[in-house]
């Protein structure tokens, strides 16, 4: 839980839903604007950004961010979160991705909590992509490149009513 | 025109629209329930008025992931967002069906050989790391 080093407040239940849900759509701009959006895990840090990662065989997320930063962060799928009150966290904010492909994971140890904790305990069938089998057919699984988001804004939903307005939880700088 | 895209879309019991703001930025929505007109290519969405969605390019996503984060699938229909009234609707205008997990494989591997064409020494994974890691995973309490 990152809420002990945050510049600005989040009530429980949304942090919640950032915490524990299993992924978020994560959305980038298209060269014609067009947001693309992908389900993806991601990880709430200590400093209030959010780190995520692609493979470098799935790199297009990455161009997108280089080209125009402005992504978007939607944490409203349940399954498998254990929250018995589920609702919804927006996040629009600004994302870095920088053209280093990381392929030890422990050089960065933020990457290490991410797959450790956010992706492997949550998804133990993933354990095959480090088999024999996995690295024959996606050898640069594990080669990644890290998306940083730094929010600029976060709605929040306490329920699943979606077409009412959203709480509006208001975010200072970070990181 | 659209049917596949409205039919595939039937095995999803919800989407999210996402659309830019008026500072350009993405966001998205949830939608339950939602229904891709065959014909049109069109579907109504509800987006608050609070998150300032302008119209403009726009797309759908439907996704899908059990308990354990496994049985992935996931498709993405393109378009634009439309005002009609005191509406919005959700025009597609591009539809590519999910490829198959060989073409995905495929594709990965073109890509990666597009990204590492130029680097020198190819970056070699460390995998004991990562089988440290698994082994960390496993005693990950209440993940």
């Amino acid at each position: 839980m990152p809420t002990t080093a945050l510049k600005f407040a989040i009530p429980a239940d949304a942090e919640r839903i950032i915490c524990r849900y299993r992924t978020c759509e994560f959305s980038t701009l298209a060269k014609n604007g067009t947001p693309i959006t992908r389900p993806m895990g991601a990880r709430w840090l200590a400093d209030g950004r959010f780190l995520l990662t692609t493979s470098i065989g799935m790199p297009q997320k990455a161009f997108h961010i280089r080209r125009d930063p402005k992504v978007s962060l939607l944490f409203s799928e349940p399954m498998g979160s254990g929250i018995a009150r589920p609702g919804a966290v927006l996040v629009r904010g600004n994302a870095v991705c920088d053209d280093r492909i990381v392929s030890d994971s422990s050089s960065v140890p933020e990457l290490e909590d991410y797959l450790r904790e956010n992706i492997f305990a949550r998804q133990p069938a993933g354990r095959m992509m480090s088999s024999l089998v996995g690295r024959l057919l996606a050898p640069s699984y594990y080669m990644r490149l890290l998306i940083y988001v730094t929010p600029v804004r976060m709605d929040y939903w306490p329920d699943r009513n979606f077409a009412a307005a959203p709480e509006k939880i208001e975010v200072d700088r970070v990181g | 025109m659209w049917a596949r895209a409205a039919r595939d879309l039937a095995a999803y019991r919800e989407a999210v629209v996402n659309a830019v703001d008026g500072e350009d930025y993405p966001l998205s929505v949830r939608q339950t329930a939602p229904v891709l007109d065959p014909a049109t290519g069109t579907m109504p969405v509800a987006i608050p008025g609070a998150l300032g969605a302008v119209a403009g390019p726009a797309s759908v996503l439907a996704h899908f992931h059990d308990a354990k984060l496994w049985k992935l699938r996931a498709m993405l229909i393109k378009g634009r967002l439309e005002r009609r009234g005191d509406h919005w609707i959700f025009v597609a205008t591009e539809y590519i069906p999910p490829p198959g997990p060989f073409a995905v494989i495929a594709r990965a591997r073109k890509a990666t050989a597009k990204y590492l064409a130029t680097r020198r020494p190819r970056p070699e994974v460390a995998f004991d790391v990562i089988q440290r890691i698994w082994i960390d995973a496993a005693n990950v309490e209440d993940p």
